[in-house]
């Protein structure tokens, strides 16, 4: 079978799975076992066993539990209520103030937590009675919690950094440094395009509540200080070479559970639920893994890898129209699938090209990264929407999209912007080697 | 008969997860030993990075019938969800055999690799030259109940019954 015959074949196959319902692991695993028994017949189903064993055994994919477990403490505690609260007297001069203080949430959530769903459901709890009880537009409160969510995985720690670099075998520490900049510019540029929205329409938030005293700012400030050990040690123990993520992870887990029991906040069914969501998820974003493998094997075996590469360096594309080509592929792969299920599927194909036209795989991992963080934002399935529709029952998918679509837009600058100024992504890891 | 295969899926079921979850644990507790050693005492245990690997694999394999039962897989509905209910029921039916198939092949493939760590007496590469066969047992064993689960899953829905957990009301409650 030639390897155009095997991409077209493995294409139908996959997409009428997934139109039916199928779960994506499942579709990705039968069309991989398909093709490899198309290709080698029997004898190559041993090898299965050996991706199932590689694949599953990875120490840089145990940082995963540790670090969804840590965001599941953090959310079943009061630790996301007392950092929002502090936050929001520290930012109640910035113009837009509680939904700034969203904004600066999710980012510092983000920081210790590896999940966009996750940032936007703990924060969106926390802030969305708060903010319609002070009278603020919906309007502006949904996208804030949507559009700050999405940095969930651009600001390291980051589940999807954590696949992408035991997928391609990027070093883990360098995908979480070359994020860190473009984390905080989106972070940025929410707060800028919320403050230009507020001065514009001044009516979409109630107005300024009084001033707060010393007092107030002492106690806020001790509210927001947990979560900032918890970033110190995370962030700082991995960019300072003191510990690989998954110990990171696993010391910020530590610390979450005894800062969690010190204020009596953590019940032991509310650490079961934790870990009954921890051994969940892992086992969703494994299965899609493991999968998301063998269908690989087979996309090499096929020799349509190789092929692509080649008859898409042959096709003369400059990099700039083929960076746009791959951002309008993800964008539409993205209204349909999740960002680890998108990139599984992709990167056997496109990653041997983009490294054959010299392009930095760090750095496409941030490109990647972006382009799932809009896939979270994109309709009919971005999980992002659904997260805070679920806290927001009185409104619609639609409401909640409409409102999200500048923060979409703002990412795909960012995109961009990557892709003209790639330092911004890689400056810091050349640091980080040279220190 | 058939209600006592499915209750005793969901047992094992919940069993295995509380196993899982002892895991988690275990593995949180382990890599902390280990910063905490090298740090504090100027020690290594030598093998955190080595278990915590294992540890994962069976808390992902354990875990694995769990995440089938509380529907926790991620797929793509906007098509499915549209159809009318006996097409949908018959989307899920075929998809819960589709997924069988799948993880018997895994299985098969996985009943091999433990075979050839057995014959081999191949040892891991680290320091503790952990004989790679015990670690690798979970992979068949996980595939089995995942079997099993997929198996209950058909036949609850060719019959049109419901779970043991639905009709206690207790599916996801807490997730």
């Amino acid at each position: 079978m030639t390897w155009d015959t095997a991409f077209w074949i493995y294409t139908a196959g996959l997409v009428g799975l997934l139109l039916a319902g199928v779960p994506i692991g499942t579709a990705m695993g039968a069309i991989g076992i398909l093709g490899i028994t198309m290709n080698g017949g029997l004898r190559l189903w041993p090898s299965l066993g050996d991706i199932v064993w590689n694949t599953a055994n990875s120490f840089t994919l145990t940082a995963l539990p540790l670090f969804v477990l840590m965001g599941e403490i953090i959310l079943r505690s009061g630790m996301s209520r007392r950092l929002y609260t502090g936050l929001s007297v520290l930012l109640n001069a910035v113009p837009g103030r509680l939904a700034q203080s969203n904004i600066v949430a999710c980012a510092v959530f983000s920081a210790i937590s590896g999940s966009s769903t996750a940032t936007a459901l703990t924060i969106g709890t926390v802030a969305l009675p708060e903010m319609r009880a002070r009278g603020y537009c919906d309007e502006l409160t949904l996208g804030t919690l949507t559009g700050g969510g999405a940095l969930g995985n651009l600001i390291p720690p980051s589940i999807f950094m954590l696949v992408y670099g035991a997928v391609v075998q990027e070093s883990v520490i360098d995908l979480f440094v070359a994020s860190l900049v473009p984390g905080v510019l989106a972070t940025l540029m929410f707060m800028a395009y919320v403050a230009v929205r507020v001065a514009v329409a001044p009516e979409l938030v109630p107005p300024r509540a009084p001033r707060h005293t010393w007092g107030q700012i002492a106690v806020a400030i001790g509210q927001c200080a947990p979560t900032l050990l918890l970033i110190v040690s995370v962030i700082g123990g991995m960019y300072f070479g003191v510990m690989t993520p998954t110990e990171a992870a696993a010391v910020g887990c530590g610390l979450t559970v005894v800062m969690a029991a010190a204020h009596r906040e953590l019940s032991w069914a509310g650490l079961y639920g934790a870990l009954k969501t921890t051994i969940a998820v892992s086992g969703v974003v494994m299965f899609i893994i493991i999968n998301g493998q063998i269908l690989g094997f087979a996309v090499v075996h096929a020799g349509i890898a190789r092929e692509m590469a080649r008859n898409l360096l042959d096709a003369g594309l400059g990099p700039f129209a083929f960076f746009t080509a791959l951002f309008i592929l993800y964008l539409v792969l993205g209204t349909f699938l999740d960002g680890v299920s998108m990139m599984l599927l992709t990167v056997p194909v496109i990653y041997p090209t983009l490294k054959a036209m010299g392009f930095d795989g760090v750095w496409f991992g941030v490109i990647l990264v972006i382009q799932s963080e809009l896939a979270q934002l994109s309709p009919p399935i971005g999980l992002n929407l659904f997260a805070v529709q679920s806290v927001a029952r009185d409104v619609t998918m639609a409401e909640v999209a409409w409102a999200s679509l500048p923060y979409a837009v703002m990412l795909s600058v960012l995109s961009f912007l990557l892709y003209w100024f790639p330092e911004l992504a890689l400056a810091p890891v050349a640091a980080m080697r040279g220190r | 008969m058939i209600d006592t295969f499915g209750r005793a899926v969901e047992r094992l079921v919940d069993g295995l997860t509380a196993v899982a979850g002892v895991l988690v644990v275990l593995m949180l507790g382990l890599v902390n030993v280990e910063v905490g050693g090298r740090y504090l005492f100027g020690t290594s245990t030598l093998v955190a990075d080595e278990y915590a690997a294992y540890l994962f694999v069976w808390v992902t394999l354990l875990g694995a019938a769990y995440t089938l039962r509380e529907e926790r897989h991620l797929r793509v509905g906007a098509a499915v969800d549209r159809l009318p209910a006996p097409v949908r029921r018959a989307a899920a039916l075929g998809a819960a055999v589709l997924g069988l198939a799948v993880s018997a092949v895994a299985l098969y493939a996985t009943l091999i690799v433990v075979g050839t760590s057995w014959r081999m007496r191949t040892v891991s590469i680290q320091p503790s030259a952990t004989p790679l066969v015990w670690p690798q047992l979970v992979l068949p064993f996980g595939f089995s109940v995942l079997c099993l689960a997929y198996l209950d899953e058909i036949v609850r829905r060719a019959t049109g019954r419901r779970s043991v957990s639905e009709t206690a009301g207790t599916s996801g409650l807490d997730l």
